[in-house]
């Protein structure tokens, strides 16, 4: 929308008046005489071609030109003169000034500017036909030679591409601050690469920006056009590079690395083996490259229903429309390619900048539910020994004990004592200590052996003290163990934790030697609140800290049950 | 009397079994304990019980389907739970009693009497459970038009004039049926919601006419108390 927006003023405020004044015709002789300045010099035999001219010889070029009957306001005009050299300016014959200083009688070249601006006399126009000669040097940069020339109105060469760069400058600002908004937010968050990438590709738009337009505010010399034009050309390198990769990260595209290969193996192949390419050549190729490549992997997003994919298609869909589109205005001096390219490059970064605000959210959100769910389940963790049938069998028990035999009614009351503080010193965090949570076991044991009347034995194997899993995981499945269990002969229950650690993974198993009662299947082997929220517990405190790196398996063996939850490392 | 006690909480099952035997000192009682649900019924299957003493949580399982397959036994049930907020539905289902854990003997003995009463005033039954086919069916209380003693079962007739069988006797069905349901002949119980008026004959036979035309005995004994409670 804003692209759409940008491009109608800017057509709107530069196509109102027709521009430059008739036709030049351009011949080239090396050599120095100043006759060769005159209008009524024959230079039919001079060379219609630059050939190669070496850094020591003068040379001049004559351009014809002729107004048309229809340019009768000539008045204000001005010349704008885009070469490589240094050079004197004659119009007919008269000395209009001159760009740097040449190289002869012994003193080096002053290096003139890759454009200049000279005013035309008004009395110097009123004639049809007229001729522009340019003595000139050129001491440094010896491959490619050009000059080209525009007369119109001073007022208008001068001022008109700024017209349009203006708002090209307002796209700079506005690459240059998202650029840092998305910098600190990576400061902030250092492993999202997608953001720092973002805040890459937004400074590289900006440099480009300001390298594509230097030559509008700032007078660097003719042999500089070359570097700047290679400097161009990097950038344009880097966001063929990052754009697609961006693209590839936010949209979790599966084959990164193939991909990024054949659009390494393109690029090289553009800039190295691709024969006879103009700098302009090799940006139109890399920008081709960087749609085609940005497409297939929206195109990818797309057709996975990922948010944020059919915006950012469509602005690449406006973009190839306003290729098409853009090439039949002519706007104010200023190639009408680059306008286009950086209103397609705002466009889609500003369909970027909107996906990347809505992943923020996605991520605010999932946020905020993370939190939720840690809060539900330390909330589930201090209900388990709240919950009625816990508290009211372990109290009706505990009154029999207490009317029956007081002595061990009061054993029972510090067991219970001793679970209740175990379980309000693990309920904060989301990871405790294995052994605080053996701790927990044991003692839930000595209460559950008050209340079931059976000896409950409990034994760990190979623990690692250091270790940290989330907390009441392992008392819930001892709960289940309790629950499912019938004694064996001798009375007794045993459970037996054993931890097991690999390079790829650590593990526990919780075996129960018991027999299990007839109808407790896995589905049913929860915990004995009967609520389903045993097994359920286990894996939300599981995917809360180690999210898809868990796996839960219950399964009976030869002697009872075995619970295993084994944690990618 | 025989009495079966299904909990899974040792201690607990134990208590019960404690302060019965001191609830029925003078009565000829037996008890029976199963801890788990699988065992209860094979219990009842083998043996003809009074009364149960039912957990409803019994090794991580939720206890109404339990429930449903026990009411609909000859036998009271009296409910043994931690969950109190259960006791209404419970009741809705035809339990005696709820005793809510913990409990001491006075609360127990409570539940024990009402075997005794001819009814409980806060009784909310709302489903009947019968077994039909092997399969426990419920059957809504607002449907039954009267009931009929058939020896030691019960024969249920329904407002659409069908009939069901039900295991409880007369007896036992009146004390958890609400209190319009009247006992009006030694083997009937009707609906006095559905009474429209009391018939005299000669030779001091009385009969009362329900709304649907259909025509009960009313027990000569009866016929005061029934005229003053409905009539007057």
């Amino acid at each position: 929308m804003i692209g759409f927006f940008l491009v109608t003023i800017m057509l709107c405020s530069c196509t109102t008046e027709d521009t430059s004044y008739g036709s030049f015709r351009q011949k080239i002789m090396k050599g120095d005489s100043i006759e060769w300045a005159s209008i009524n010099y024959n230079d039919e035999h001079w060379q219609n071609r630059y050939e190669e001219i070496s850094t020591d010889e003068l040379f001049w070029v004559r351009h014809d030109y002729s107004f048309r009957e229809a340019d009768e306001n000539r008045s204000g005009l001005g010349l704008l003169i885009t070469a490589i050299g240094s050079y004197e300016l004659y119009w007919d014959g008269v000395y209009l000034g001159k760009n740097g200083a040449l190289k002869e009688n012994g003193k080096p070249e002053v290096e003139g500017a890759y454009q200049a601006f000279f005013t035309l006399p008004d009395t110097l126009v009123k004639s049809k036909d007229h001729v522009l000669a340019m003595r000139t040097s050129k001491a440094s940069d010896l491959t490619g030679q050009h000059s080209y020339i525009i007369i119109d109105k001073f007022i208008k060469l001068t001022r008109g591409p700024l017209q349009v760069s203006k708002y090209m400058f307002m796209i700079g600002g506005i690459f240059l601050i998202t650029a840092f908004y998305f910098f600190f937010l990576f400061a902030n968050q250092p492993k999202e690469y997608s953001v720092l990438i973002f805040a890459i590709i937004c400074i590289v738009f900006l440099s480009l920006l300001m390298f594509e337009y230097l030559k509008l505010f700032y007078d660097y010399s003719y042999s500089f056009q070359r570097p700047r034009l290679q400097i161009i050309e990097y950038l344009h390198i880097i966001i063929s590079l990052l754009m697609p990769l961006f693209l590839m990260i936010h949209f979790s595209f599966p084959w990164k690395k193939w991909m990024l290969g054949v659009l390494v193996f393109c690029l090289v192949f553009i800039i190295k083996f691709w024969p006879k390419l103009s700098f302009d050549d090799v940006a139109v190729k890399l920008i081709i490259l960087t749609w085609v490549f940005s497409t297939a992997i929206v195109t990818y997003a797309l057709f996975k229903k990922q948010k944020g994919a059919a915006i950012v298609f469509s602005s690449l869909m406006i973009s190839l429309f306003m290729s098409r589109f853009i090439y039949f205005f002519d706007i104010a001096f200023v190639s009408s390619f680059d306008v286009y390219l950086f209103i397609s490059f705002t466009l889609i970064a500003i369909t970027m900048i909107y996906v990347m605000i809505q992943k923020r959210r996605e991520e605010r959100k999932a946020y905020e539910r993370s939190l939720i769910t840690s809060e539900r389940l330390k909330n589930e963790l201090l209900k388990k020994n709240i919950k009625p049938h816990f508290i009211m069998n372990t109290l009706t028990s505990l009154i029999d004990w207490v009317e029956e035999s007081p002595k061990e009614g009061v054993k029972f009351i510090h067991a219970l004592a001793n679970e209740f503080e175990v379980l309000n010193e693990i309920a904060d965090y989301q990871l405790v200590p294995v052994e605080q949570e053996i701790k927990l076991c044991k003692r839930h044991l000595e209460v559950m052996g008050f209340r079931k009347e059976i000896t409950y034995h409990w034994e760990d194997e190979g623990i690692d003290p250091n270790d940290t899993i989330p907390p009441a995981i392992i008392h819930t499945a001892v709960e289940n163990g309790v629950s499912h269990s019938l004694p064996n002969t001798d009375g007794s229950i045993s459970f037996k934790l054993q931890f097991e650690r690999t390079e790829k993974y650590k593990q526990y198993t919780l075996s129960t030697k018991a027999e299990i009662r007839k109808s407790s299947t896995f589905d049913e082997m929860d915990n004995e609140n009967g609520d389903g929220m045993g097994l359920k517990y286990i894996k939300a405190r599981l995917q809360e800290s180690y999210h898809d790196r868990w796996t839960l398996t219950s399964e009976s063996t030869s002697d009872g049950w075995a619970t295993i939850i084994r944690i990618a490392e | 009397m025989k009495i079966l006690i299904i909990e899974d909480e040792a201690r607990i099952a134990r208590r019960i079994e404690r302060m019965l035997s001191g609830i029925f000192k003078k009565e000829n009682i037996s008890i029976q304990m199963a801890d788990s649900l699988e065992q209860g019924l094979d219990a009842i299957k083998k043996t003809q019980f009074d009364l149960l003493f039912l957990d409803l949580n019994l090794n991580g399982k939720d206890g109404f389907d339990i429930l449903e397959s026990v009411v609909s036994e000859s036998f009271h049930t009296i409910i043994v739970s931690a969950y109190k907020d259960k006791a209404i539905r419970a009741f809705e289902y035809g339990v005696l009693d709820f005793v809510p854990k913990p409990f001491d003997e006075d609360r127990l003995a409570k539940a024990c009497q009402r075997i005794t009463q001819k009814s409980i005033n806060d009784n909310h039954l709302k489903y009947l459970a019968i077994k039909k086919k092997g399969r426990q069916l419920l059957i809504n209380v607002e449907d039954i038009l009267y009931v009929k003693g058939a020896g030691v079962y019960t024969e249920i007739r329904m407002k659409n004039s069908t009939k069901e069988i039900h295991s409880k006797s007369l007896e036992n069905l009146k004390m958890i049926l609400p209190e319009h349901f009247e006992r009006i002949h030694k083997s009937y119980i009707a609906d006095m919601n559905q009474a429209k008026r009391i018939i005299t004959e000669p030779g001091s036979k009385y009969s009362l006419e329900l709304q649907n035309g259909v025509v009960l005995p009313v027990g000569r004994t009866r016929i005061k108390e029934l005229t003053r409670k409905w009539f007057s």
